[in-house]
C-alpha cells in the first residue's frame, strides 16, 4: 500500500535520526564553536586582576612574536612541505600495500599482515619516541653501536645532525600511518567487481596493467576523499611526531620545528594566553584558506568529489 | 626538557629538605572579633598530607582566638603545584594566600598577585620587624608583591660527589674547589672507573651552564629573579646577556672538553631522564647544584641531604655563597582575594607565633610533635619523620623559620635557627635582591628569545656540539630576536630600582 508522505510525517519519520544527531551537534557546539568566542583574547593583554573583558586591547601586538624571528618562514616551510611529502607517500604506498594485501591468496597470512601493519598506529607517540631513541641513542643506540660499525661507518650524533631527520621523520610517519590508509584502500579494492580482472586476464593484461587500468580508476573516489581530508589539515602537524620523536632537540629545529612545536616552545615559559590565542588564530586562518583552495582545485578537476 | 624556572627551584628543594630551625618570637595577640574570616591557603610541599584536617584545626585553634581568622589549606605536592595554580588561575578561581616558588616573576607580571605594601604597613608590622631589609623581595615598579620566607637565604653552588670514591683514590676534597683541581679529580676517577659517568646534568639537562662558575672573574652572579639571560655579575649594576659573556663561553668549552673525554652522559641533551638520579644507582660520580648552606661553606662538608641516603656525599663549594634576587620563596596574596586583610593578619601571626609556625611545618602539637621541658621539640611516639601524616618535607618554606621550635633530631642548640638567620647578614648580598623584572614592555622579544634559547642552549651546555661554530650563531639569533632591547629595558628598571633603594 502506497501513500504520499507529507513533510510533517516525513520529519516525524526521521525524528529519531535527528535525535541521534543531538549529541554530536552538542559536542561540536561546545567543543568547536563555543571556544571561538575567546578569539578576541588574541587581541588583548590578559591581566588577571582586571579579568578577561576588562583587559586592555593591544591590537596585533600578540601576533608580533610569531614574526619576530625569520624562523617563521622555516617553520611554515617545514609544516607545509612535510605535509605534502607525507600525503603523497602515504597515498602511493597505502595503495601499493593495499594491492599487495588484496593479492595475497593465503587468507590467514593476509589477516596477519593487516594486523601487523596497523599495530604501530595503536602505539602512543611517547613509546614510539623511545623506540626511535633505542636506534639513535649515542650511548646505547643500535645504529651507532651495531649497524654503523658493521658497515664501517663512523657513529653519528643523531640528535645534533639535521641532515637525516627529514628522512627519519618521514619513515616514522609512514610506519605509523600506512596501516590505516592501506586498510581503507583495501576495503574499496575488495569491492571491485572480480569479473573486470577475469576479463583482463583473458585479454592477456599484465599485473601492472590491471592495477593501472582497473584498480586505480575504481578506487579514485576513495583517493580523492582521503586526499581532501589531509589537505585540510595541511597547516597542522602532529605535535607528537615533531616534538617527541626528535626529543625536542634544539639543534634539529631547522628541520623539525612546525607551527605547533614553535608555539609550544615559545609560550611554555610565560603562560601567555594572549600570544597563544594569537598563534592559534593565525594557524586556523591559514588552515581555512588552505581548505578552501584545495576544495576549489578539486571542484575544478572533479566536481563530484569536492566537499562543497 | 623544559627550561622552566619552576624546576630550577625544584632542584634546590630536594637538597633543602634537611633544614630545620628555631627561634622564639613574641606572640602578639590582637583583638578577637566576633566574625571569623575564612581564608584559603594554596600551599606546596614535598610530601603527602593525609592529616590535613588535624593540622588545619590545630592552626585554627590558635588563630581563631587571636585574630579571628580560619584557614583552609589547599595542599599540593611540589611536583604538581605550579600546574594546579595555573589551572586555578586559568579558571579564575578565587584564591587568598598563594605560596610562591620561583615564579613570582610571572605571577606578579600577570596581575595574579596584588601589591601588599599598604597591608604590610597596616597589619604586617611584625613581618617587617622580622624581615628587616630582606622584606622587599619581589619589587616590581616600586611595589612589593610578596613576603619572603625568612630563614637561611644563603645559596652556594656545590659539586656533590661520592665520598667513598674520593677517599679510595686519595683525592683531597678541598683541592676540588678550583676548576683545575676538579678536572684532575675527574681524570683520576675516570681512570679508575671508566664505566662510570663522571658528571651528570640536572633535571633540565644543565651540567654546568647556569651555575655560573668562572670563579676567577665572577664571584657571584644574579639571574635577576629567575630570567636566564639577564644577569648582573659581582656587584656591577650593568645588566648583561649571560650568553654573550666570556664566562659562559669558558664553561661551554670546559663541558665540551669533558664530553670528549667521556665524563658526560652522551645523551644528556635528549633524554628526559634526570641525570643526577643515576647517582642513587651508583653509576654517577658527581653532580652540581645550587643549594642552601648552613654555616660556613668554604670547606667541603659531608652532606646529609637526600643523596646521602645512598652514598655519603661531599658537597664541595665551587662558588661564593650569596643571597640573590633569584631566591623567590615566599608567599603572596591573590589579586582576586576578598580577604586580603585577614591574609596579612594571619601571616603576621605566623611570623611570630612559635606554635603556629611549628604546626604549619611539622603538624599538630601533641599529635605529631610535642614540646620538651627544655624548650626543644620532638616527634611524638609512633610518628616517623618522613611519614608523619603531615609531610611538608620542609617546614621552613613559608613564614619565619626563626619562630619555629628546634627539633631534637636536628640540633640540641635552642638558638640553632637564630644562627641560621643571622648568617644572612654575613653572606654576600646581591645588589639586585628584591628586583622583579616587569617584562611587559618587551614581551614579544622575550618570547622570541625564549625560542632561540630553546634551540641552542641545551645542546651547547651538554657539550655535544661544537662551541666555536654554534655559540656565535646562537648569539646572532638572540640579537635578531631582540635581546638587546630586553637587556636595555631590564637595565632601565634595575637603575630605577637601585635609585629607589637608596
Amino acid at each position: 500500500m502506497k501513500h504520499k508522505q507529507t513533510s510533517l510525517s516525513k520529519s516525524r519519520h526521521y525524528s529519531i535520526l535527528y535525535l541521534m544527531m543531538v549529541p554530536g551537534l552538542l559536542y561540536l557546539l561546545i567543543n568547536n564553536y563555543l571556544p571561538m568566542v575567546g578569539i578576541f583574547i588574541a587581541f588583548k593583554k590578559l591581566d588577571y586582576s582586571a579579568g578577561i573583558f576588562k583587559s586592555p586591547w593591544v591590537g596585533l601586538r600578540n601576533f608580533k612574536f610569531l614574526f619576530a624571528t625569520s624562523d617563521i618562514w622555516i617553520i611554515i616551510r617545514n609544516t607545509v612541505v612535510y605535509n605534502i611529502v607525507f600525503i603523497i607517500l602515504e597515498t602511493v604506498l597505502g595503495i601499493w600495500v593495499a594491492i599487495m594485501l588484496a593479492d595475497l591468496a593465503n587468507q590467514h597470512l593476509a589477516r596477519l599482515a593487516q594486523v601487523t601493519i596497523i599495530l604501530p598506529e595503536l602505539l602512543s607517540l611517547v613509546i614510539c619516541s623511545y623506540i626511535v631513541f633505542a636506534f639513535l641513542s649515542q650511548e646505547n643506540g643500535i645504529m651507532n653501536n651495531t649497524i654503523l660499525p658493521a658497515l664501517g661507518l663512523r657513529p653519528i650524533g643523531w640528535y645534533n645532525e639535521k641532515g637525516p631527520w627529514p628522512v627519519i621523520l618521514t619513515i616514522v610517519y609512514l610506519w605509523l600511518n600506512i596501516g590505516s590508509q592501506a586498510i581503507i584502500y583495501l576495503a574499496s579494492i575488495v569491492g571491485i567487481n572480480k569479473e573486470l580482472y577475469e576479463t583482463a586476464d583473458l585479454d592477456g593484461a599484465s599485473r601492472f596493467q590491471k592495477v593501472i587500468y582497473i584498480t586505480v580508476p575504481c578506487i579514485k573516489p576513495t583517493i580523492v576523499t582521503l586526499l581532501l581530508l589531509s589537505v585540510g589539515s595541511m597547516f597542522y602537524s602532529s605535535f607528537g611526531l615533531f616534538y617527541l620523536i626528535p626529543h625536542n632537540s634544539g639543534m634539529l629545529f631547522d628541520v623539525t620545528a612546525t607551527l605547533d612545536t614553535y608555539v609550544y616552545n615559545a609560550l611554555m615559559h610565560k603562560n601567555n594566553v594572549g600570544m597563544a590565542s594569537a598563534a592559534g588564530l593565525f594557524q586556523s586562518v591559514v588552515g581555512f584558506i588552505l581548505v578552501l583552495t584545495a576544495n576549489k582545485i578539486t571542484s575544478r578537476l572533479d566536481p563530484d568529489n569536492a566537499l562543497f | 626538557m623544559k627550561r622552566t624556572k619552576k624546576s630550577f627551584f625544584v632542584r634546590l628543594m630536594a637538597v633543602l629538605m634537611t633544614m630545620v630551625l628555631v627561634l622564639s618570637g613574641c606572640t602578639q595577640a590582637e583583638k578577637k572579633t566576633d566574625e571569623i574570616e575564612k581564608i584559603k591557603f594554596e600551599m606546596f610541599a614535598w610530601g603527602e598530607a593525609p592529616d590535613e584536617e588535624i593540622v588545619e584545626e590545630a592552626l585554627n585553634a590558635i588563630t581563631r582566638e587571636k585574630i579571628g581568622v580560619e584557614v583552609d589549606i589547599e595542599f599540593y605536592n611540589l611536583n604538581v603545584y605550579s600546574e594546579q595554580i595555573g589551572l586555578k588561575i586559568a579558571g579564575d578561581e578565587e584564591m587568598d594566600l598563594v605560596a610562591i616558588i620561583g615564579d613570582t616573576l610571572e605571577l606578579a607580571n600577570d596581575g595574579i598577585l596584588m601589591p601588599i605594601d599598604d597591608l604590610l604597613d597596616k597589619y604586617g608590622q611584625d613581618i617587617k620587624k622580622v624581615c628587616g631589609d630582606l622584606l622587599y623581595y619581589c619589587t616590581m615598579d616600586g611595589k612589593n608583591y610578596g613576603v619572603p620566607f625568612m630563614g637561611n637565604k644563603k645559596y652556594v653552588t656545590t659539586l656533590n660527589c661520592r665520598k667513598d670514591i674520593i677517599d679510595e683514590l686519595n683525592i683531597d676534597p678541598a683541592s676540588m674547589m678550583t676548576i683545575d683541581g676538579m678536572e684532575a679529580a675527574f681524570e683520576k676517577v675516570h681512570a679508575a672507573y671508566p664505566e662510570m659517568t663522571i658528571i651528570a646534568p640536572d633535571s633540565e639537562g644543565v651540567i654546568y651552564g647556569y651555575y655560573g662558575i668562572d670563579r676567577e672573574n665572577v664571584s657571584h652572579i644574579d639571574f635577576l629573579g629567575g630570567t636566564y639571560y639577564l644577569t648582573i655579575m659581582n656587584d656591577d649594576p650593568t645588566v648583561v646577556d649571560f650568553y654573550e659573556t666570556e664566562s659562559y663561553k669558558k664553561e661551554l668549552k670546559m663541558v665540551q672538553d669533558w664530553y670528549e673525554k667521556g665524563y658526560v652522559m652522551k645523551d644528556s641533551a635528549t633524554t628526559d631522564e634526570v641525570g643526577s638520579l643515576s647517582y642513587y644507582d651508583g653509576n654517577l660520580f658527581s653532580y652540581i647544584n645550587w643549594q642552601n648552606v648552613y654555616g660556613d661553606p668554604v670547606e667541603p662538608v659531608v652532606h646529609l641531604g637526600l643523596s646521602a641516603i645512598t652514598y655519603p656525599t661531599y658537597s664541595i663549594p665551587i662558588a661564593d655563597d650569596v643571597v640573590s634576587s633569584a631566591d623567590t620563596l615566599g608567599v603572596g596574596i591573590s589579586s582576586n582575594s576578598k580577604h586580603a586583610e585577614a591574609c596579612m593578619k594571619w601571616l603576621n601571626l605566623l611570623f611570630t607565633d612559635q606554635e603556629m609556625c611549628t604546626t604549619l611545618g611539622f603538624g599538630a602539637k601533641d599529635h605529631h610533635w610535642q614540646l620538651r621541658e627544655d624548650g626543644l621539640a620532638e616527634y611524638c611516639e609512633g610518628i616517623e619523620p618522613g611519614n608523619s601524616g603531615w609531610e611538608t618535607g620542609f617546614n621552613w618554606s613559608i613564614g619565619n623559620v626563626g619562630a619555629c621550635y628546634v627539633f631534637t633530631s636536628v640540633s640540641d642548640d635552642p638558638d640553632y635557627n637564630k644562627k641560621q638567620i643571622a648568617a644572612n647578614d654575613t653572606a654576600t648580598r646581591s645588589i639586585a635582591y628584591g628586583f622583579c623584572f616587569n617584562y611587559e614592555p618587551v614581551e614579544t622579544q622575550m618570547a622570541a628569545c625564549d625560542s632561540v634559547v630553546e634551540k641552542y642552549a641545551l645542546a651547547l651546555e651538554s657539550g655535544s656540539v661544537d662551541v666555536d661554530t654554534l655559540l656565535p650563531e646562537f648569539i646572532a639569533e638572540l640579537k635578531a630576536a631582540g635581546i638587546d632591547e630586553v637587556v636595555q629595558e631590564a637595565q632601565r628598571q634595575l637603575d630605577e630600582f637601585l635609585a629607589q633603594k637608596k
